[in-house]
């Protein structure tokens, strides 16, 4: 029989006798529940939260195997020396590192797992393999910690430290809130981050992200292997070899650190071409309006569409054509979408087609049950629809414009929002009382009426010559008439805020 | 193959034999120039404290290297990594001081073992273990935990440890340390069994263990052979040698008191017998045939 058999059994071995060990079978299933049931779940799960999650989970996983991998590391080196067997020692200590990685990896499985399975929607959005499988070597470094600081230590001193250091760390981060002691906290966690985490930016999806963190990780788990075996290395020449060569394992973690640290920041844009499961054209179109998803947010575009449509069936089937491209980027995706879009530059990494002129960006977030979400959306579209520049980027009067309350009519089209929605529109453009009146009035109408004029008049609607008083006799609304409720109705709206209608100085008029 | 004569036989099919072997601790030789060849059947191996024992069942256990000399165990040679692990395989070793991982039962730790002696597959190597457990008698405490196990339960685990997969050498330094009576008569029914087909060195302080048990002594002083025979002749070279009297007997000799007040004396060669009238001689045990070995070449009283 060759070592490579025995290799094999006593891994097995070791597997039983993990599963079967009285600390894995207590502390393992306890900390499992205790992390799956207090993660996090957002109403449309995304593999990003996944990764967030599962990296924070597989960090108290790798303490949890710290502490179980300990004692059969104790055994390999403390009481399995005198025996002369024919497995050596370092076969098998790796043969106990590779069972405890593997325990550890399908408990990890499990976490992912979890996420999936109990996310009440199918997880959108990508993660590259790389980026996943660095979650699976972040938990081994729990294990091959504890094999590592077994062969150094001979003792349980690692682990009894860890055991009273965790409780401590977390009494602490509690009691130190508000007062010195939350700097130093603050700073021992960056130290933390930085150890284990080298990238400023969180975005899964992108391969090169993935590989960097993965390659991060690898170091240090390789670092603690190789640091173990140099311990159990007898010859005068190996132990200086496998010496450096676990100091060039960390001068390998120190320097993707510092490459990942200088080479990315928050500023960092990222092409399609940088995403895991891109596809060469993103875009499907929904009666009308393109949706460009980012890779595995696909399944969105209903979510969206379900917000757009109401507001999308009140303008004219010729008027379609205005009607924007809806982006989905982030602070790093698509990044060239949003500077065309805010007037920036263009990054000539970008070898995305040339966005077209109305955009209108999504992000990673979104609650069907939010009206936030839905209000912005269809928001940004009318103000696209009926150009009018965006708010937040030209602040600009649109009092007396016709389209102004058009647009409000608009957005209120989704009976979930209702008033609030054009309000809320209103609200961005300074209106003018007899806006505010106007838009109430319209409100009341019949949809059908309301319609039918916008769709003869459409056109002249759109021009910022046209007035609001043009509108109410288009829909045979007199702003004199009874008809017209006192605009009181909104000022709830701007309390707090300097009023834009009661003050003499207004923004220049939208055009 | 190379044969041998004890005087009280024939041994076979040398499983260690070993030349000029030294094994130092920086300048202090704790082995220095051991010859001898070993076949089937138990060997004893005697000395004081220091004397080498367990440097050299170390060394021949492949447990640590030697410094100088040759050695072949198992018709292999130690020094090569593969031949090491060979020798591991056939060989069963019971160390001086064995430590046992607290946590296991002793079915656990004997499987443990099993698993790194390469004993086949799983229900062959079980059937392994529980064989060795009834042969050591520990089989009823097969589910206890290494902890709660006395003093002479752990030496017999060490011993059922040592025993699995019938080993063709087996090596055990101070087996019976902690072993009732009943255990030692076992023990020795066990090793003179185990003794038919294979190679037992017993390194050990209990001359009774070797006078029941070896065909053949080795008797090491400061990392020599000062004695290689069986132990009839170690018996013979005291005979004449050892006497009662009544009365302490005079420095230059080994004595101690009886039960019965009287006084054993072991009178060194060389040594004249000063009051041979007073004395009754006797006939020498193999301890007092050790004790002269030894006591003679250190001078003591």
């Amino acid at each position: 029989m060759s070592g490579v058999p025995t290799f094999w059994a006593l891994t097995r071995f070791n597997l039983r006798h993990l599963l079967v060990s009285p600390v894995f079978l207590v502390v393992v299933p306890v900390a499992l529940v205790g992390l799956v049931y207090s993660a996090y779940r957002p109403p449309m799960p995304t593999w990003s939260d996944l990764i967030d999650q599962v990296r924070l989970q597989a960090l108290g996983l790798a303490a949890v195997m710290f502490a179980v991998t300990t004692f059969p590391a104790i055994r390999e080196v403390r009481h399995s020396e005198g025996f002369a067997l024919p497995l050596s020692a370092r076969a098998r200590l790796l043969s106990l590192s590779l069972a405890s990685v593997l325990v550890t990896s399908v408990c990890v499985g499990v976490l992912v797992l979890s996420h999936l399975v109990a996310n009440s929607q199918p997880t959108a959005g990508t993660a590259s393999p790389p980026a996943v499988l660095a979650l699976f070597v972040l938990a081994w470094c729990g294990p091959l910690g504890a094999v590592a600081s077994a062969v150094w230590t001979r003792s349980y001193t690692p682990l009894v430290v860890l055991l009273l250091l965790v409780p401590a760390y977390l009494l602490y981060t509690v009691t130190s809130m508000g007062t010195r002691a939350d700097e130093i906290l603050r700073r021992l966690n960056g130290v933390a981050r930085w150890v284990l985490d080298p990238l400023p930016v969180a975005e899964p999806a992108v391969t090169e992200l993935g590989v960097l963190s993965l390659l991060h990780i690898s170091f240090m788990a390789a670092f603690l292997l190789v640091f173990a075996f140099a311990r159990r290395e007898g010859s005068w020449f190996l132990r200086p070899v496998t010496l450096g060569a676990a100091a060039l394992l960390l001068a390998g973690v120190a320097f993707v650190n510092v490459y990942a640290q200088r080479t990315y920041s928050y500023e960092t844009p990222f092409t399609d071409q940088d995403l895991y499961g891109a596809e060469a054209d993103p875009c499907r179109v929904r009666e009308g309006v393109t949706y460009c998803p980012l890779p595995g947010y696909e399944s969105w575009i209903d979510y969206w569409h379900a917000a757009l449509s109401p507001t999308v069936a009140r303008i004219p089937d010729r008027a379609r054509d205005r009607l924007p491209v809806v982006w989905q980027g982030t602070q790093h995706l698509r990044r060239d979408v949003r500077e065309f879009q805010t007037g920036g530059l263009v990054f000539p990494r970008s070898a995305q087609p040339f966005p077209p002129p109305g955009t209108v960006i999504v992000f990673d977030e979104w609650d069907p049950e939010d009206p936030y979400y839905r209000d912005a959306l269809a928001t940004e579209v009318t103000m696209n629809v009926l150009g009018l520049p965006r708010y937040w980027d030209h602040s600009c009067s649109g009092a007396g414009q016709a389209r102004i309350v058009l647009g409000a009519w608009m957005v209120s089209a989704d009976e979930r929002l209702g008033t609030e929605a054009a309000e809320e529109f209103l609200s961005s453009y300074d209106p003018s009382e007899l806006d505010l009146s106007l838009t109430h009035a319209i409100l009341g109408l019949p949809q059908q009426s309301v319609s039918q004029v916008v769709e003869e008049h459409w056109e002249s609607l759109l021009s910022a010559d046209t007035t609001t008083e043009e509108l109410a006799e288009l829909l045979e609304l007199s702003v004199a008439d009874d008809a017209v409720p006192d605009p009181a109705w909104a000022p709830n709206r701007w309390s707090g805020l300097p009023s834009p209608y009661g003050s003499d100085q207004r923004d220049p008029a939208c055009r | 193959m190379t044969t041998g004569t004890t005087g009280e036989g024939v041994w076979t099919a040398n499983r260690v034999s070993v030349s000029g072997l030294v094994r130092s601790y920086g300048t202090r030789r704790a082995l220095d120039g051991i010859d001898l060849e070993l076949g089937p059947g138990v060997t004893g191996l005697l000395g004081r404290n220091g004397a080498g024992k367990t440097t050299l069942m170390r060394c021949l256990a492949t447990d640590l290297e030697a410094s100088g000399g040759r050695m072949r165990v198992l018709g292999r040679d130690p020094e090569r990594s593969a031949d090491r692990t060979e020798i591991r395989r056939r060989m069963g070793y019971l160390p001086q001081f064995p430590s046992f991982y607290p946590h296991f039962t002793v079915f656990g730790l004997l499987d443990y073992v099993a698993v790194l002696k390469e004993l086949g597959g799983r229900r062959e190597r079980h059937d392994e273990v529980r064989r060795a457990m009834r042969r050591v008698d520990l089989y009823d405490r097969r589910h206890s935990r290494v902890r709660r196990l006395s003093g002479g339960m752990r030496q017999r685990l060490g011993l059922a440890a040592a025993l699995l997969g019938d080993p063709e050498l087996l090596l055990l330094d101070e087996p019976t340390i902690g072993l009732d009576p009943e255990q030692r008569i076992r023990f020795r029914d066990l090793v003179s069994e185990l003794a038919v087909r294979s190679t037992v060195v017993l390194s050990t302080h209990q001359i009774e263990d070797v006078a029941a048990l070896c065909r053949r002594v080795l008797c090491l002083d400061q990392g020599r052979v000062i004695f290689d025979g069986t132990p009839g002749e170690l018996v013979a070279r005291a005979r004449g040698r050892v006497w009662e009297q009544g009365s302490r007997p005079e420095e230059g000799v080994t004595s101690w008191r009886l039960a019965d007040g009287r006084y054993r004396v072991l009178v060194p060669e060389g040594v004249e017998n000063p009051d041979s009238a007073a004395r009754v001689p006797v006939e020498p045990s193999l301890e007092d045939a050790y004790l002269l070995l030894t006591g003679a070449r250190s001078g003591t009283r």
